[in-house]
């Protein structure tokens, strides 16, 4: 598994450099003006589809092929990937925790204590997107795989960003406590479902 | 201990069938898969690696089956595809460290022995290879951890000649050990020719033939004669016959054939192509 990993970490460090400075960017300018969500809410939702990215760079070098020939299980193959999501959602998790605290203990804007369950909330939503890529991927191919996601993800996503874009704060004092045990619970449970789904299309291909 | 065992392995598409092939390939020897492109060498050979689910049969690699073992079986197993699937941006050192990781057998010294081989710069990113740099690469991997069974798809295709020869000896030096064994599919039949003690013929997803090539050789031979001669002759001691103003020319079992007859050794391509277009009429 540690090789797998080490083979998307290089394919991260020299493919995906935009993506990553993207990243800084994002949170810096979340940290300067914290009533407005976009920015954390493309942080999240770009550190979301590196793994997707990730795949899709597999199949078009044939790795997806080639790790076949490889003495690793098809369920190692493809746990492989969803690991990977959540190692970096919980990095970048960190990372933001780490800034806001900061930022609250230096300014004393409240930004930690007010953002920190939407922001978890946040990162739990985002793996949706993996969540219901992957088995359409890896079932179907990245192309048709794309398009279900678009159709299924596309008007959910949409509907988030309205909601967040004006007034982030006082969405994440209201709302979406009320909705936090449901994502809580829900999404992890859709990602293992998905896990599973994953290894049994990668299985029977 | 056999190398590869298939027995009755099928795989149905829409389009193609890969009809119950069955074949053995002995440890220690080297087997050819000939086939036009479609033939279902690729699909034969994914099956035996497990990327394909068969629909029915059975496949022993290196002892072990598939369905049960396969990633045991594949630590001693090494693989070139037709296209080497290593990400773009990486380079052969960064290749050389994933890979230490997955087999247990990674030889780290063979593999920078193999580079310095190879004339493959360490340091240069696998997408500004040339495909003979690709190539090579993909076999200087399948080499570095002390595989007892080379798979080759295709492998030598789209070589240059003397990259290819480079290949085909590094083929010849690896079955000098007397458990090394190779099973190498390809439509350049003249390589296989040089390389193969086992020669299988595929056409249109079906096994026309599994012999050893020593016995293919001796069993047919080319006669050249006049075409009173040829007519002379048993018709079903000759799978072959061009008739031309400047002479005759057929390929004929040599068992039947009188010793008075000058015969040469027939070339496999011959054989392939005729057997080939016998199945389509």
């Amino acid at each position: 598994m540690k090789c797998l990993f080490l083979k998307d970490f290089y394919v991260l460090i020299k493919n995906f450099k935009l993506y990553l400075l993207m990243e800084l960017i994002f949170i810096a300018a979340f940290l300067w003006d914290s009533s407005n969500a976009t920015y954390l809410f493309f942080s999240i939702m770009t550190i979301g589809l590196i793994p997707i990215s990730l795949l899709n760079n597999d199949e078009q070098t044939r790795w997806n092929e080639y790790s076949g020939t490889l003495p690793c299980s098809k369920a190692l193959i493809v746990s492989e990937k969803y690991l990977f999501e959540l190692i970096l959602q919980l990095s970048l998790f960190m990372i933001m925790t780490i800034a806001m605290f900061f930022s609250e203990t230096v300014y004393h804007n409240g930004i930690f204590s007010d953002c920190i369950f939407a922001i978890s909330a946040m990162h739990l939503c985002s793996l949706l997107m993996p969540t219901l890529y992957f088995p359409f991927c890896i079932k179907f191919g990245i192309e048709r795989g794309r398009i279900a996601y678009y159709i299924i993800c596309g008007p959910l996503f949409a509907l988030g960003f309205s909601l967040l874009q004006n007034n982030f704060k006082e969405v994440a004092q209201t709302a979406l406590p009320s909705i936090l045990p449901l994502v809580l619970c829900g999404i992890p449970l859709l990602f293992i479902i998905s896990w599973f789904l994953s290894i049994k299309f990668y299985r029977a291909k | 201990m056999n190398a590869i065992e298939l027995h009755n392995v099928s795989k149905e598409y829409t389009d193609f069938t890969l009809d119950h092939i069955s074949f053995t390939l002995p440890s220690g020897c080297i087997l050819g898969l000939i086939g036009e492109n479609g033939a279902g060498k690729s699909t034969t050979i994914k099956l035996i690696l497990d990327l394909l689910q068969k629909d029915s049969g059975t496949i022993k690699l290196l002892g072990k089956e598939t369905s049960k073992d396969i990633c045991l079986a594949k630590e001693d197993v090494g693989v070139v595809l037709d296209e080497v699937g290593i990400p773009g941006c990486l380079n052969a050192r960064m290749v050389g460290h994933v890979m230490a990781g997955i087999f247990r057998q990674w030889c780290d010294s063979d593999f920078r022995m193999y580079l310095k081989k190879f004339q493959i710069p360490e340091t240069k990113e696998f997408k500004n290879y040339s495909r003979g740099m690709k190539m090579k690469l993909g076999i200087a991997i399948a080499l570095s951890h002390n595989p007892k069974l080379l798979i080759l798809d295709e492998a030598t295709s789209g070589l240059d000649p003397v990259v290819r020869d480079e290949v085909l000896n590094i083929f010849y030096e690896f079955t000098r050990e007397e458990d090394h064994s190779i099973l190498i599919s390809s439509h350049i039949v003249s390589d296989l020719e040089k390389l193969c003690d086992y020669i299988a013929f595929l056409h249109h997803g079906k096994l026309l033939l599994f012999e050893e090539k020593d016995i293919l050789r001796n069993a047919y031979a080319a006669v050249h004669c006049t075409e009173k001669q040829l007519s002379e002759l048993n018709p079903t001691a000759v799978l072959y016959q061009n008739i031309t103003p400047y002479g005759t020319e057929a390929i004929v079992k040599r068992d039947a054939i009188p010793n008075s007859f000058s015969m040469k050794p027939v070339s496999i391509e011959e054989l392939f192509v005729i057997m080939a277009n016998q199945t389509r009429c």
